[in-house]
């Protein structure tokens, strides 16, 4: 279920994405590259760079410490030092000589030595003498008192006897010397050195020698380490000897033998490392903490090449969507702003961008062909309906209430007939007969018997207009008559036959229709014996069509239109005498069937021009 | 020009109407459908082409003309730009089938008073008349009949010279003679007729008949016998042409054609 809601998502998502812009696609892209170069670069980062930074801390860390140890052994040096010019001492080595006597009278002499010795040896806080039977000289500050039960003890000493000329370093004498607290109540503690003193002669030993020194001396070997960064501090087995308390730090480390260890610990950009380091040769153990800062830690030259590596990708980034902005979705936003516009103005509106010639300045030239491709079609298309439809036109418009017209023609012959008006019923019968054909239900193609009687019935109101000026005369071959035809492609003819050739005679002329086959061309020839016409006249008449409803040139294109051929019609003259236009349609191979189409409403039409002839 | 009279109803003036239409019907029409006394009008006389009413004109010398645009050798707007030169007081009313407007609005501009487009509605024509009656009340009383005589005397035999050479003209009549002499046409008229005895149109009539004779016996053709003869309407050409010889042109053709040819 999970499952499935999750893959929806990733479907969702992704689906979201495909549907964005191809500019936030991109800029998508190039987010999603940054995101990944990042956590590529923090993943090396704490993979490899941070453990070398920890070692390199780590390092630097033990230097430090070992640092800190030298400089307190040479502090136990120079109180070594100062130990040899103790026991080299004549009036102490008398001292201690067990033989001798004057050991309590020389004594005085004895504390002024190491008062003079402390004076040029600073920071000691005491220097006892002891003799090997707990007796002893001592010079101090009041800082210090030696313990009386602990000198009566035995065990205090052994220690010494075994490391032989070697000093141990203790706190207190481990017990053997007692503080007074100082001015402010604090609990003190000194760091004790104690040696054996031998006999110069025997190497015997005859004595030990203590020295206390303050523990602000272990300060001082660290001092200049410290920071806010870098915390130390001293412990005496467990005992805390001041400084920085770093006891939580030190517990970690309990138990462990090792004469040094560091940890690393803390989170990234708060790192630290804590380490102890044991004093050779004695209970001390240096305890340090140290903050560690990545940056800090990263070589300058490390640093300016990946700030350098970054910079030049993010610029790469940049460089890369400002060129495919520029060259690729701008133009192509300019591209799709153009075509959009082809939808709104209705126009063709050609891309008017200037694009370089890569692909897509091809894909604009393409495009720009493309509409003109389209825009010369359009207009092969319009020229050609526009002919089709100036043809038409007229007859659509008195399509609009052919009943209506029907009608009120039936009801005026009517009336006619009531008035025994034989003529005018005649005529308005005529003229019935000559609308029904003449828009044929808005037929394209009617048969021919049915364009020949619309010219009869022309003809016939014609004469009634403008008296017997001519005689129509037909001359078909009854076998073609039901040939489809182009509608109205006669009475053009013979309008301009009457209104050219015979009107202009003043003369009584002859129309003639003849209809017959030759080679298997129909031929519908218009004849008058009219004026006849010129070559000019002739050539006049082809360019025709402005004024009249149906232009003879616009008759002959529907003639070519529907043959399919330029040679339809011919046209023979001889002024003054007549005038011949000669319309010739293929037939198809199969003969004069091939045009003839069986419907109902033509054999209904052929009815209705029974009528018509009927009437006449 | 004693046919062309003014009539009087009382002390109004009958106003003489021209009616030019190639259709018979439409000329009928006009005639009856309207009530011309009312009006205080009657119907002068009528042509079939803009050839004939040139012919005729001055005979009938009308206020108003109705004149079709879409006839034969001289449509309605020739006509039409003639007469208002000739006839400047001449009130002309055009009718035009709807679908020649476009071609009727070249009219506009050239003076025509009125436009009535085909069918003839009644009412319409009624409107128009009254209007232009009343224009006509205003300008006729004021105008003078009598024209001052000519500075200048021509004979008569100088204007029959100048239709001997002229008469292939179609658009030859009575005024454009008086004008291109400087005349009032009444006064060439009269001067005419005085001097040679027959009227100015009789005259340039009967010039043109024997052209006309002439050219049958040469076996022209009737039509381009008219053009020649500078009528170029044969129809009307053909009625001249009887009256004048009694004959049709294609029957004094093949008769006399024979007698020229043997």
């Amino acid at each position: 279920m999970q499952k499935k809601t999750a893959t929806r998502k990733r479907a969702r998502l992704f689906e979201r994405f495909s549907s964005l812009q191809l500019g936030k696609k991109v800029r998508y892209l190039f987010l999603f590259i940054i995101g990944v170069y990042l956590i590529f670069f923090l993943l090396i980062y704490s993979f490899f760079i941070r453990d070398n930074l920890s070692a390199y801390a780590s390092q630097k860390n033990l230097n430090t410490l070992t640092s800190i140890s030298g400089n307190l052994n040479s502090e136990m040096d120079r109180i070594s030092d100062m130990s040899l010019l103790i026991m080299s001492n004549d009036e102490v080595g008398s001292y201690l000589d067990s033989e001798s006597e004057i050991g309590a009278r020389n004594s005085k002499n004895i504390v002024n030595t190491l008062y003079d010795l402390m004076n040029v040896f600073e920071g000691i806080s005491s220097v006892y003498i002891f003799q090997s039977n707990g007796a002893y000289v001592c010079a101090t500050r009041n800082v210090t008192y030696a313990s009386p039960e602990m000198l009566a003890s035995t065990e205090w000493n052994e220690e010494l006897v075994r490391k032989a000329g070697g000093y141990v370093l203790s706190i207190n004498g481990d017990g053997l010397f007692i503080l007074a607290d100082d001015k402010n109540g604090n609990h003190r503690d000194v760091i004790t050195f104690m040696r054996v003193i031998n006999d110069l002669d025997t190497q015997e030993p005859i004595g030990f020698l203590a020295v206390n020194l303050p523990t602000s001396i272990l300060q001082d070997t660290y001092i200049d380490h410290v920071d806010a960064d870098s915390k130390f501090c001293y412990y005496y087995q467990d005992r805390f000897l001041g400084g920085d308390d770093l006891s939580a730090e030190y517990a970690g480390f309990a138990g462990s033998d090792e004469p040094y260890q560091q940890k690393v610990v803390g989170h990234w950009g708060n790192e630290r490392i804590i380490s102890y380091y044991r004093i050779s040769d004695s209970s001390l153990t240096l305890v340090s903490s140290e903050n560690f800062y990545a940056g800090e830690m990263i070589p300058v030259e490390y640093a300016v090449l990946i700030i350098a590596m970054v910079a030049i990708t993010l610029a790469a980034i940049i460089l890369i969507s400002v060129f495919i902005s520029f060259y690729i979705t701008k133009p192509i936003k300019g591209l799709v702003h153009s075509m959009d516009s082809v939808g709104k103005t209705g126009g063709l509106q050609k891309a008017r961008l200037l694009l370089p010639d890569d692909e897509i300045g091809h894909l604009k030239n393409r495009y720009n062909m493309m509409l003109d491709e389209i825009d010369r079609l359009f207009k092969e298309l319009i020229t050609k309906e526009k002919k089709i439809r100036s043809a038409e036109l007229s007859a659509l418009q008195e399509q609009i209430k052919p009943h209506f017209l029907y009608n009120t023609l039936d009801t005026l012959a009517f009336m006619a007939n009531e008035a025994q008006a034989d003529e005018v019923y005649d005529a308005i019968q005529t003229l019935a007969s000559f609308f029904t054909n003449f828009l044929s239900n808005g037929s394209i193609e009617i048969p021919l018997r049915t364009e020949i009687q619309i010219v009869r019935d022309y003809l016939k109101l014609q004469k009634y207009r403008y008296g017997d000026i001519f005689e129509d005369e037909y001359e078909c071959d009854e076998n073609l008559l039901d040939i489809k035809v182009p509608r109205l492609i006669l009475q053009p003819l013979i309008e301009n036959a009457l209104y050219h050739g015979v009107r202009l005679k003043g003369e009584r002329c002859i129309i003639r229709i003849s209809v017959f086959e030759k080679e298997k061309i129909l031929h519908i020839v218009v004849y008058d014996s009219g004026v006849g016409m010129t070559e000019e006249q002739i050539a006049a008449l082809m360019l025709s069509g402005e004024y009249d409803s149906f232009g003879f040139k616009g008759t002959i294109e529907r003639i070519r239109y529907f043959c399919d051929t330029e040679d339809v019609c011919e046209i023979r003259s001889e002024i003054g005498l007549y005038t011949e236009i000669d319309l010739k349609i293929t037939l198809p191979a199969n003969g004069i069937m091939g045009r003839i189409e069986n419907t109902s409403g033509d054999e209904n039409r052929g009815d209705e021009n029974e009528r018509g002839e009927d009437n006449v | 020009m004693k046919t062309g009279e003014m009539k009087t109803k009382g002390e109004k003036i009958m106003y003489r109407v021209m009616i030019i239409d190639d259709e018979k019907a439409i000329r009928g029409l006009l005639k009856s459908s309207v009530s011309w006394d009312q009006l205080d009008m009657q119907v002068a006389g009528e042509a079939e082409s803009g050839i004939e009413a040139i012919n005729i004109i001055d005979e009938l010398r009308p206020h108003i003309a109705f004149v079709d645009i879409k006839m034969p050798f001289m449509d309605g707007i020739e006509f039409s730009k003639l007469a208002i030169k000739r006839y400047p007081l001449l009130k002309i009313v055009v009718l035009t089938a709807f679908n020649e407007f476009e071609y009727a609005r070249q009219c506009i501009g050239i003076g025509i008073s009125e436009f009535l487009v085909k069918p003839i509605n009644r009412k319409e024509i009624q409107s128009v008349l009254e209007k232009i009656r009343k224009e006509l009340d205003k300008v006729v009383p004021s105008f003078s009949e009598e024209e001052l005589e000519p500075p200048c005397s021509t004979t008569a035999e100088k204007i029959k010279e100048y239709l001997c050479v002229n008469y292939t003209r179609p658009d030859l009549n009575l005024t454009s003679t008086a004008m291109a002499f400087g005349f009032n046409a009444n006064y060439l008229s009269r001067m005419f007729k005085a001097e040679t005895g027959v009227s100015f149109c009789d005259y340039l009539f009967a010039r043109r008949m024997e052209k006309a004779v002439e050219y049958a016996g040469r076996k022209m053709l009737m039509y381009q016998a008219a053009e020649k003869v500078g009528i170029p309407d044969p129809n009307y050409f053909g009625r001249c042409f009887k009256k004048h010889t009694g004959k049709s042109y294609s029957d004094y053709m093949k008769q006399e054609g024979v007698l020229f040819a043997e």
